[in-house]
């Protein structure tokens, strides 16, 4: 028991980030060595871990002409990308110049070109992500009037020529999306996307579903919606495929009004290939209310094993997987807000959290 | 009840400006081919009066600019763009209420503005770079202000001081006039780097918004010298800046290009608009508020004069995420809250779809009275975010790490490197990966017992009883090692998945090869084992040799174990329970894992009771039996018949474990037990396709990338490669699998006729 309650101590750090608005998106590199924010003040930052968990800030730049919204790396395959989109109605394509390599101890801030710049969008995009690496360098784009776009660099090397391989229009407001991570390359399990739709709820509007699967059919050779998760009704703020791994069924995570786990299981091909009906069974996995309000941004681990969430009580909850898909709450940071001063001190102060002890610790198979 | 907004789609053509009256009841819009004045109805706007009647409509009438008398009921005047002032009297009767016409600038005239108190006055500015002041009375140019730069864009009086106004030009430079001296400038100074379209006074302090072309509204503060106070950064170039009566830091502004929405500013914080009106399809080309801070009037290029009802407005802050979250593959977490986070009050779904052309934003007008006002006095002071991040003290991934770097997936038998790693996983605490690690030594070390002494029917007993016959346990820790010695030797000839395996594929452990009986014995090993081997990568069908007791042509092998008493020889069924290798690590962590015999295989708790049934179900004698008690889990079968061989197939066991293990997140115990098992691994087609294998082994690789553990990546990589033994050439087995279906010579090219065993 006492190395498990080691194992589920947390360190807490503020950094100070110095953004000048909100901060609306961090991103973590394929490695977790690098931290990307962006955020209203319409710049975006990176952060570099010095390996003795401190973080310094390599770069700080403006980004875009209105705020960033979200901020995501592509795989280190393709060199130090970032991809970032904005209230502008653009997404944009940065790279960092300059020997990476040799970093670590350099002063100064490194720097970031801009690569590319996605104007298609009339209106604030509001997702952008990095595609599977097994499919090549691509990128997809969502905007607030409901149009997902799915770009491809032809040339992996050349980050300044995307081609605009998809506009799929959905009628519905979309707030986020997120790529099916699966390493599968099988035809049964062709390249996935999730959207969420955060349109208000309309009472008399008949079609109520926020959360819509699409595949890419290689026989059409386009992207259609193949499901809609009539389980989700409510406004939808962030979505995210957890980490597939070989799993037999894939795990959506969805902000809503709360924390729902979904759980979506691929039905044998024999059953639904011929009408195209019906090619998935989706259950609720987990619904939890504790942030009794809205709830605005989902993150899996690395394994799809935990689960972190936030919301609107401005608190940040952990969910762990604890048997066979029994999904239990197993830690609360909150934040210690300092009431208003904007430009608050270093705080250099550093909490410990412990999470909740597990009920029978051999239920856990490890973590 | 919120009236909802007023529209009225004009069919002339789109209003370039518009003016209201003093007291806000009528409006004028004027364009190139519109000038209308509409008075303001609650619900409707209500045509007065159209102006442009007549029978020349000459270019006086194609209005850039017009401005309502602050003070005369019926005086407007117009900027046409020919560059002639045009005066109207409301008053006059008759249709044409066109007083006068100054035609004293040059060209284009941008701007006209009355003076705020002086009800004659009236000034422009012009294309021309030149400001002229008018007197109404006299029906000429009083003064002519010459601002030296290419042309004035935007002139307002202050309402600060009556003599001065301020005109901001093309070049990016503000000047500050008073009107009674022409010869210069009493301030000038650059604003912008870019055009400035627009200012604006501010109703109560002396300060000054511009707009500009590059995309930035600032003010300033105009005391003594022109101090900056905000700026404020929008997403496209500034046409119109109007501050919000009776709210001291409010402006409203809209776009000239890209963006038809009007935006209302707090300029305490700058990059994000307070409110936002998307109602227009088309750019906003003027806007104008009700004298009060409720209600606003705007014109757009998509023909449309709208009233606004701030009540109604969209407020992006409401939905734009305020908070972040993300997980490194590290299991740190790093998180963004807002310090002082916005009230939310339950957003309410609104009853209606307020009406509108354009595409509304959601939340539009779902907030009440009070929460708007809410929302309004925290906007300001909630423009920071706290960056934190929670590192576990312990990585959570660390006995997963720890693990990648300890487990053997090469260079033994399954059954050892299972052995090893199950005590890899149980120092790690990671028990119930530990209990599949066992039963994977068990299945797999029972199995490589069975097929080694496929011995000859004249059986020698072996020379040696290693243990007695009763208590097993006792024998556990020598099997393995015997076991090990013998795949040792097999190494050689079954490093490599190519190559020809056909001969002397097993060598017996060297007690039994004391006995000089080696020859016929190995080839009935290796015969069968051949033929396992074979099914390997090509037969999936055929690819359990405990499925095939046809194969063995041997006679009916008394699979007893060389370390079994051979007291069991001939009545082999009775064997016990492949004892030794099998019930093995029992141990103290893993109670459930149980072994069988030679038959078949291991199982874990759950399947024990099953397989003794098979077990019992053979008849086989009992005396073994006897040792096998008190949970001594080992489970006696017929093991000396070809039947009871069959009697359990290990392999959809271990799927399953498998792929539980994949769908509790474990991708490390499913691709590694995969590797592991080597060429074993192909029992395990008919259960899990070999697709979702190599998924495994991909997750695996990419969590261990993610790690930068590269060396255990590479490990797993090497499991999956394949060479030819006679020219040493190899690749990557999926692609030497697919060049062989194809070709018959060495993809490298060395003329070798490989063979994909």
């Amino acid at each position: 028991m006492s190395e498990l309650g080691g194992c589920n101590l947390f360190e807490s750090q503020a950094i100070v980030a110095d953004h000048k608005d909100l901060i609306h998106d961090v991103a973590y590199d394929f490695y977790g060595e690098r931290m990307a924010t962006c955020s209203s003040d319409q710049y975006v930052k990176v952060w570099d871990s010095d390996g003795q968990g401190g973080w310094k800030l390599t770069a700080s730049w403006k980004a875009h002409h209105g705020s960033v919204w979200k901020v995501t790396w592509a795989h280190p395959e393709f060199g130090q990308v970032l991809a970032t989109c904005s209230f502008d109605r653009t997404a944009a394509i940065w790279e960092e110049v300059g020997d990476t390599a040799a970093s670590g101890t350099e002063k100064g801030l490194r720097t970031w070109v801009k690569r590319s710049n996605l104007v298609d969008s009339r209106t604030s995009v509001t997702d952008v992500k990095f595609g599977p690496k097994h499919l090549g360098l691509l990128l997809v784009t969502c905007s607030a009037d409901g149009i997902i776009r799915i770009y491809e660099a032809p040339d992996v090397m050349n980050l300044a020529q995307w081609t605009l391989q998809h506009e799929i229009p959905t009628k519905v407001s979309i707030s986020c999306l997120s790529w099916n991570p699966s390493l599968s390359r099988s035809s049964s399990n062709p390249p996935m996307l999730a959207v969420g739709s955060d349109e208000p709820s309309v009472a008399d509007k008949a079609s109520s579903e926020r959360v819509f699967i699409y595949e890419y059919s290689e026989s059409s050779r386009r992207w259609t919606r193949t499901e809609c998760l009539s389980s989700v009704v409510e406004p939808v703020n962030d979505l995210a495929f957890a980490p597939n791994l070989g799993r037999s069924f894939h795990l959506l995570a969805v902000a809503t009004k709360d924390v729902r786990i979904i759980k979506i299981e691929p039905l044998p091909e024999s059953s639904g290939s011929a009408n195209g009906s019906v090619r998935f069974k989706s259950e609720v996995l987990a619904a939890f209310e504790e942030h009794s309000s809205c709830v605005w941004r989902v993150a899996w681990n690395v394994t799809g094993t935990m689960l972190a969430s936030s919301g609107d009580d401005c608190c940040i909850r952990l969910w762990k997987m604890q048997y066979m898909n029994q999904w239990k709450g197993v830690g609360v940071f909150k934040s210690e807000a300092t009431g208003g001063e904007a430009t608050a001190p270093a705080r250099a102060h550093t909490t410990y959290t412990r999470l909740a002890p597990m009920a029978n610790p051999a239920h856990m198979p490890y973590h | 009840m919120i009236p909802s907004n007023t529209i009225c789609v004009s069919q002339e053509g789109p209003a370039n400006a518009l003016a209201l009256n003093k007291d806000c009841t009528q409006v004028v819009i004027a364009g190139r081919n519109v000038f209308k004045v509409f008075s303001i109805g609650e619900n409707e706007f209500s045509e007065v009066c159209n102006l442009r009647v007549g029978k020349n409509l000459n270019l006086n009438f194609s209005s850039i600019d017009v401005a309502w008398s602050t003070i005369e009921e019926n005086t407007l005047a117009t900027a046409a763009t020919n560059g002639a002032v045009v005066v109207w009297n409301l008053g006059r009767s008759g249709r044409s209420k066109q007083e006068h016409v100054f035609s004293d600038h040059k060209r284009t005239v941008n701007k006209v503005s009355f003076h705020l108190t002086e009800p004659s006055l009236l000034i422009s500015g012009s294309q021309d770079g030149m400001m002229k002041y008018f007197d109404l009375r006299m029906k000429e140019v009083a003064r002519t202000f010459i601002s030296n730069t290419e042309s004035i864009r935007d002139v307002q009086f202050s309402p600060h001081a009556a003599h001065v106004f301020a005109a901001v030009s093309e070049n990016g430079t503000v000047q500050l006039w008073d009107s009674r001296r022409h010869e210069r400038a009493m301030h000038q100074f650059t604003a912008h780097s870019g055009p400035v379209f627009a200012c604006d006074w501010h109703p109560d302090v002396p300060w000054l918004a511009t707009a500009s072309r590059d995309k930035t509204i600032k003010v300033w503060d105009i005391h003594a010298r022109p101090n900056l106070e905000h700026t404020i950064y929008t997403i496209a170039s500034v046409g119109h800046v109007k501050w919000r009566p009776q709210r001291k830091f409010q402006v409203a502004s809209c776009a000239l290009v890209l963006d038809c929405a009007v935006h209302v500013w707090d300029v305490r914080r700058p990059h994000v608009p307070l409110a936002t009106f998307a109602e227009h399809r088309d750019v906003t080309t003027a806007i104008a508020w009700q004298a009060t801070p409720h209600a606003f009037l705007s014109t757009s290029r998509d023909c449309s004069l709208y009233r606004h009802k701030f009540s109604e407005a969209a407020h992006p802050v409401l939905w734009a995420n305020p908070q972040a979250v993300c997980v490194s593959s590290r299991g740190q977490l790093a998180s963004a809250l807002p310090d002082a986070p916005l009230p939310r009050p339950r957003t309410c779904a609104p009853e209606r779809l307020v009406p509108g052309l354009g595409r509304k934003q959601p939340t539009a007008g779902s907030l009440s009275a009070s929460a708007q006002a809410a929302l309004e006095r925290a906007f300001p002071g909630s423009a920071s975010s706290s960056l934190a991040r929670h590192t576990p003290v312990a990585s959570q991934d660390q006995p997963v790490l720890a693990c990648a770097h300890l487990y053997r997936i090469r260079g033994q038998p399954p059954h050892v490197l299972a052995e090893h790693n199950a005590k890899v996983a149980r120092d790690h605490h990671r028990y119930m990966v530990s209990h599949v690690w066992e039963v994977v030594r068990s299945v797999y070390s029972a199995r490589a017992v069975r097929s080694a002494p496929a011995p000859p029917p004249p059986r020698a007993p072996p020379p040696v009883e290693d243990t007695p016959p009763l208590p097993l346990y006792s024998a556990v820790e020598e099997e393995p090692l015997e076991e090990v010695e013998e795949w040792e030797n097999r190494l050689h000839q079954h490093s490599g998945v190519l190559g020809l395996p056909t001969h002397a594929v097993y060598i017996p452990p060297a007690k039994y090869a004391r006995e000089g009986e080696d020859g016929g014995w190995v080839s009935a090993a290796s015969a069968h084992y051949v033929d396992v081997e074979a099914a390997d990568w090509t037969l999936p069908d055929e690819a359990f040799p405990l499925r095939a007791p046809p194969a063995p042509p041997a006679p009916p092998p008394a699979p007893s174990q060389h370390t079994r008493p051979n007291e069991q020889e001939h009545d082999a069924e009775s064997v016990v329970a492949g004892g030794t290798g099998v019930v093995g690590h029992a141990g103290p962590s893993s109670p459930g894992s149980s072994g069988s015999g030679t038959g078949s295989s291991r199982h874990d708790g759950l399947q024990r009771s099953s397989s003794q049934n098979c077990g019992s179900s053979e008849g086989e004698g009992g005396e073994g039996g006897e040792g096998a008690e008190g949970g001594a889990l080992c489970v006696r079968e017929g093991a000396g018949r070809g039947t009871g061989r069959a009697a359990l197939d290990p392999a959809p066991l271990l799927a399953l474990a498998l792929r539980l293990h994949a769908d509790l997140g474990d991708v490390q115990t499913a691709a590694v037990v995969c590797l592991a098992l080597q060429d074993h691994r192909s029992d395990l087609f008919p259960y899990i396709d070999e697709s979702l294998q190599e998924q495994w082994l991909l997750g695996y690789i990419e969590l261990l990338q993610r790690h930068k553990l590269y060396n255990a990546a590479t490990e797993c990589v090497r499991g999956l490669y394949a060479w030819c033994q006679g020219c040493a050439h190899g690749g990557h087995l999926r692609h030497v699998q697919s060049w062989l279906k194809e070709h018959q010579l060495c993809p490298a090219g060395c003329g070798h006729a490989c063979q994909l065993a």
